[in-house]
């Protein structure tokens, strides 16, 4: 029975212990997951701001400056023209 | 000597027992209040603001975003600047917003936080930091931006705040779909020490926020693009004063591109007048004009009480109607025109020849079934739709008038529809903007395609495209008409109503149409209000419908027909 008692309290003492211990490492640690955090958001206010400038120089109203500034001419396509079958070009080829 | 230790053992035992009350009642009566006032001292608790979603372009493109903004606040009491740096200042910073920190420091000297301005850019923000001012600060605030600018104001609408100062969708898809934008927002209580350092051996609970979802929509930029740079020159060539362009694929009902001018832009609302605030194309009528022969030729068609080559004999000189004269547009008429020629010429005698025929009892029943007189149903905040007046109330001059478009209103959305459903082989579309919404990269379709069949027959359907596309071979707008394509349209200039009788100067001119006419890939209605060169829907809407359609043929890669 004594033994029971003396393993109780020695149990409990390195708990106690390792929790004084675990608790004093721990306390500082703020320190380091509140620099983390900052550098987490600064990060993604950096990206934010990248994403900012992609959008706004891959759109059209951005490209149409820039074309306007670089005095470009529009392209100016050509339609050809299918030619129509024979048969529907001429109906009456056939007839004499 | 007895007496007096008995006197130190009542002292010690009142002393104990005062002890004993004052811990009592520390630690049983006042001990929740406590708690409570330790816990609140080291917690904090915050609201994580749920990100606002994106509305996309169909190329995945943003049409609007969101962008880094701050909050510009003073502390009149620590608040300090010379002359100069306050001049530097309202170069930066409206001189309003500031006014009350200059000219009335008495009335803010006891608050300790005055708001100067909102959606302070990064760039000014950086500025206003360079001014090296005591007293100022800046808070992180949510805003959007608009990188296609103000092209697409109409469709998206804004973001306000509502009456909680909470941001909020207006107009267009931040409206109606503003539940979806928002997103919840998350809270977090951390214990923190005297420097504001989370605790990691202390108690957090936190709730994430949940983003809003992104909406996909259908709306092609390119195409947008085109339509609003093409209006915008349009509106300064031909001196109108208002215009709308609006195109849809009618097999799906997806709007490629919808534009309104004057817009506004929707990153500065509030410094335009709140009457732009709402798209004309869904929440403004108009009387339709001689668009509107085509819906009910297609009507008369299908009930087959004309066909193409079937003439008119009541069609060589004007007609009088319940006292009142009709006229064709330009005083000239067509005696035994068949019903092609009618469209070509765009005939009002003999479109009311066309709707005395169908009787006004089927017209109302084929105008419900085009759909109008209710809601499209597009997926856009702030639609109307103008009602149709019931059968008791229709005179013989109001059936004689809506046969030819007048006297009858229409949204430009509901226009589109209507045709949508010639081009369509009969079918009615839907239309809607926004194709599916995605959260957390998972997407989910919405507003899959619904087609209403039976509103007119294929037979019918056929006819009047083949009707159309004569008249834009051959009616007044060929001159314009791009060539070696199938184009199905019809141009109309209506007189605009004012108080009780139509103003002899003012015009809505508009072209409504589709292409290829044989595999239609695109509807589009073109209206111009008001326009001062001619008020002739030949001369200004059509060509601007045939501008815009040949850089889309272009785009979409879409060739000459063979059979032109």
């Amino acid at each position: 029975m004594k033994k029971v008692y003396l393993l109780i309290v020695v149990v409990n003492l390195v708990l106690g212990a390792a929790q004084l211990g675990l608790s004093h490492r721990r306390a500082t640690d703020g320190l380091v997951v509140a620099e983390a955090d900052r550098r987490r958001s600064q990060l993604e206010l950096q990206n934010q701001r990248l994403l900012e400038e992609v959008y706004l120089k891959s759109a059209l109203v951005y490209v149409q400056k820039q074309v306007n500034q670089g005095q470009l001419q529009p392209a100016r396509p050509q339609f050809v023209n299918p030619a129509l079958p024979v048969a529907v070009a001429h109906p009456t080829a056939d007839r004499p | 000597m007895t007496s007096r230790l008995r006197i130190l053992k009542i002292v010690f035992t009142l002393g104990v027992v005062g002890i004993w009350l004052r811990l009592a009642w520390w630690q049983a009566v006042v001990a929740s209040d406590l708690r409570l006032q330790a816990q609140l001292q080291r917690t904090t608790s915050l609201q994580l603001p749920a990100s606002r979603g994106q509305i996309r372009a169909r190329d995945g493109f943003p049409l609007v975003a969101n962008q880094e903004s701050y909050l510009v606040y003073a502390d009149p009491q620590k608040f300090r600047a010379d002359r100069e740096a306050v001049l530097r200042l309202w170069e930066l910073v409206p001189p309003a917003s500031t006014s009350a920190l200059f000219s009335q420091p008495t009335q803010v000297a006891d608050l300790s936080w005055v708001p100067l301005a909102h959606q302070i850019s990064r760039q000014a923000k950086e500025k206003i930091e360079q001014l090296g001012l005591a007293g100022l600060g800046f808070e992180p605030e949510p805003a959007r931006m608009y990188p296609e600018g103000t092209t697409s104001a109409h469709l998206v609408g804004f973001v306000g705040q509502d009456e909680n100062g909470l941001p909020t969708g207006y107009f267009g898809l931040e409206g109606y779909y503003n539940r979806q934008l928002s997103g919840k927002p998350g809270r977090v209580t951390l214990e923190q020490d005297a420097l504001n350092r989370p605790i990691l051996i202390g108690s957090q609970n936190r709730i994430l926020p949940q983003p809003g979802a992104d909406l996909v929509t259908s709306v092609d930029r390119t195409i947008q693009f085109i339509a609003f740079t093409k209006l915008a020159a349009a509106l300064e060539r031909y001196g109108a004063t208002a215009g709308t362009v609006t195109v849809m694929e009618p097999s799906t009902g997806k709007i490629l591109a919808m534009v309104s001018l004057p817009g506004y832009d929707p990153g500065q609302y509030a410094r335009f007048p709140s009457d732009l605030y709402k798209n004309p194309v869904i929440s403004e009528s108009y009387e339709p004009g001689s668009t509107f022969k085509v819906i009910v030729m297609a009507a008369a068609l299908d009930a087959q009480v004309v066909q193409p080559d079937t003439r008119c004999d009541k069609c060589s000189g004007p007609r009088s109607v319940s006292g009142y004269t009709i006229r064709t547009w330009n005083d000239k008429y067509y005696p035994v025109s068949t019903m092609t020629e009618v469209i070509q010429h765009s005939d009002n005698i003999g479109m009311v020849w066309v709707g005395q025929k169908l009787g006004e009892r089927r017209l109302l029943g084929y105008l419900k079934k085009f759909g109008f007189g209710q809601s499209t149903g597009v997926d856009l905040q702030e639609e109307s739709a103008p009602e149709l007046r019931e059968q008791s109330q229709w005179r013989d001059i109001d059936l004689a008038t809506a046969s030819f478009g007048q006297g009858i209103a229409v949204t430009p959305l509901q226009m589109v529809r209507a045709v949508g459903v010639l081009a369509n082989m009969g079918k009615l579309p839907t239309p809607h903007v926004v194709d599916q919404t995605v959260t957390s990269g998972r997407s989910r379709p919405v507003n899959q395609p619904k087609l209403r069949p039976g509103v007119i027959s294929t037979a019918a359907a056929a006819q009047i495209t083949q009707m159309m596309i004569n008249s834009v071979n051959r009616g007044e707008a060929k001159w314009a008409k791009p060539e070696g394509f199938l184009i199905a349209g019809k141009t109309g200039t209506a007189q605009i109503p004012v108080a009780g009788h139509y103003d002899q100067e003012k015009t809505i001119a508009s072209f409504v149409g589709f292409a290829p006419a044989d595999d239609p890939q695109f509807v589009m209605l073109v209206t111009l209000r008001e326009p001062q060169t001619s008020p002739w829907g030949s001369e200004t809407a059509a060509p601007l419908w045939f501008d815009i359609a040949k850089e889309i043929f272009r785009y979409l890669k879409i060739g000459p027909s063979r059979f032109d």
